[in-house]
């Protein structure tokens, strides 16, 4: 937990600039992962939901506004080429201030275990279709890693951390923007089937020709698997 | 699509239990929205909030199953049977930064210092009572013995697609006493050497992860597929 704050402290002054906008809210998630076939494909369904609870979006001080920002329920088929490589077909849509936006994503993923941390990296690019707007496509790349907190393996009812950085490059008509997210969460693995996670992402975005934009989401995350 | 339609009931798993979930997860979280886009006050926010985590995240633990998994927890140095902390300062003298481990795997209870010395890896086990079992240290194939590495490699043959992962040297003998002078001399005629294997390897037309156990001469005396956690929470 200490690590969390540790965090939030550095990322404060992100936050108060004058002039960038700013938000913090949360971003609860499900996924419910089933698998078949010893484990080379899997079904995943996730559920995730945007609030700002602070917002300061003409870069007044941050002040207490709430705003139910979307709903994201995606699903996504993988396939298991071999222990360490995964990819994946999926689609997400998105109820948002009462409109529906579609996405889809191609992705591959490759997870390693070093002594005791296992890395997770994540190449992915999305199309997004919203009404009456070309299309807008990313690119993205994360690497996260699965740090255990007692010993050199993860077990059951053990803790984690789960540090992260991603980098999304998006395209839309000639326009070509750039964000920045960094994760970090604790975890706790409750065994093959369940863990759970809480912990902070950090976006920034709009900061190449624009003041920035600064989100900081508290996440909590569930990872089911059937 | 390898493995696709594998098993059975696999399609009616898929055709059903999906949609099934996905609708499930829909309704219960089309009334989080409902919930959230009415007008609310500060307080009723915060209360909103709380329904959400409270909703959102342990109504699944309802599906929850138990898994049978090998333990590793680290423990202090001082919960380590005195034995087996004798017999490592002995064996291993110029060793001073060592991290212990608590084992549970299949109801058998086991103790293992695990440290660097020379810049290789070496990882001792004891067993409950604080008796020496194996020493085990890390090595590279690229930088063994040409005759020994043709040796094992004609043991991995046997296996398509074959990668080897991690290898350790394993030295075992028939008493500790042997042991111990077999490590503190760096004497091989001591102990009986066998190689403890981590690898990718196509079997039973799956490629998965392995751990064997080879002899000198690359023969595999035992092996047992590494079972991964599900790694749902880096890819998505």
């Amino acid at each position: 937990m200490r690590q969390v704050f540790l965090i939030l402290l550095l990322i404060a002054p992100f936050l108060s600039q004058s002039q960038s906008r700013s938000s913090i809210g949360l971003l609860p998630s499900v996924s419910v992962t089933h698998s078949w076939a010893d484990k080379t494909w899997r079904l995943t369904g996730q559920l995730q939901s945007m609030q700002a609870v602070w917002n300061n979006p003409g870069g007044e001080p941050l002040a207490f506004d709430y705003d139910y920002i979307r709903t994201d329920l995606t699903m996504a088929l993988s396939y298991r080429s071999n222990p360490h490589w995964s990819f994946a077909l999926g689609q997400m849509t998105r109820l948002s201030r009462g409109e529906l936006v579609y996405r889809i994503f191609q992705q591959a993923s490759f997870a390693t275990r070093g002594q005791s941390v296992r890395w997770g990296h994540r190449f992915r690019t999305d199309q997004t279709f919203e009404p009456e707007e070309n299309i807008i496509t990313r690119l993205r790349y994360r690497v996260s890693a699965e740090v255990p907190l007692n010993g050199q393996d993860l077990n059951k009812g053990e803790w984690y951390l789960k540090p992260g950085i991603e980098q999304v490059v998006r395209f839309q008509n000639d326009s070509v923007g750039w964000e920045q997210r960094f994760l970090g969460a604790i975890g706790h693995y409750l065994n093959a089937g369940n863990k759970f996670e809480i912990g902070v992402d950090y976006r920034l975005d709009d900061f190449v020709e624009g003041p920035g934009r600064h989100r900081l989401w508290t996440t909590f995350s569930y990872y089911l698997n059937l | 699509m390898p493995g696709f339609f594998q098993g059975t009931g696999a399609f009616l798993r898929i055709g059903l239990s999906g949609p099934f979930l996905s609708m499930l997860i829909i309704n219960h979280f089309y009334q989080f929205v409902v919930i959230l886009q009415q007008k609310p006050s500060k307080l009723k926010v915060m209360k909103r909030i709380l329904i959400i985590c409270m909703l959102c995240l342990p109504a699944a633990t309802v599906f929850a199953q138990e898994v049978k998994q090998e333990l590793e927890q680290r423990i202090d140095a001082r919960l380590a049977p005195e034995k087996a902390r004798q017999w490592l300062k002995e064996a291993f003298p110029k060793v001073s930064k060592c991290k212990w481990y608590l084992e549970r795997s299949g109801g058998i209870t086991s103790y293992e210092a695990k440290f660097k010395l020379k810049g290789i890896r070496y990882s001792v086990e004891f067993n409950r009572e604080g008796l020496i079992e194996d020493v085990e240290k890390r090595v590279r194939l690229d930088k063994m013995e040409s005759d020994q590495r043709g040796r094992l490699y004609l043991g991995f043959a046997q296996f398509d697609k074959f990668k080897a992962i991690k290898v350790q040297e394993q030295w075992t003998a028939s008493t500790p006493l042997r042991l111990k002078q077999a490590i503190a001399g760096n004497d091989p005629k001591l102990a009986t050497i066998r190689y403890e294997v981590e690898f990718m390897a196509m079997i039973d037309e799956k490629y998965s992860l392995w751990e064997g156990l080879f002899t000198q001469d690359g023969k595999l005396l035992s092996r047992r597929k590494i079972v991964s956690r599900p790694t749902d929470n880096l890819d998505y």
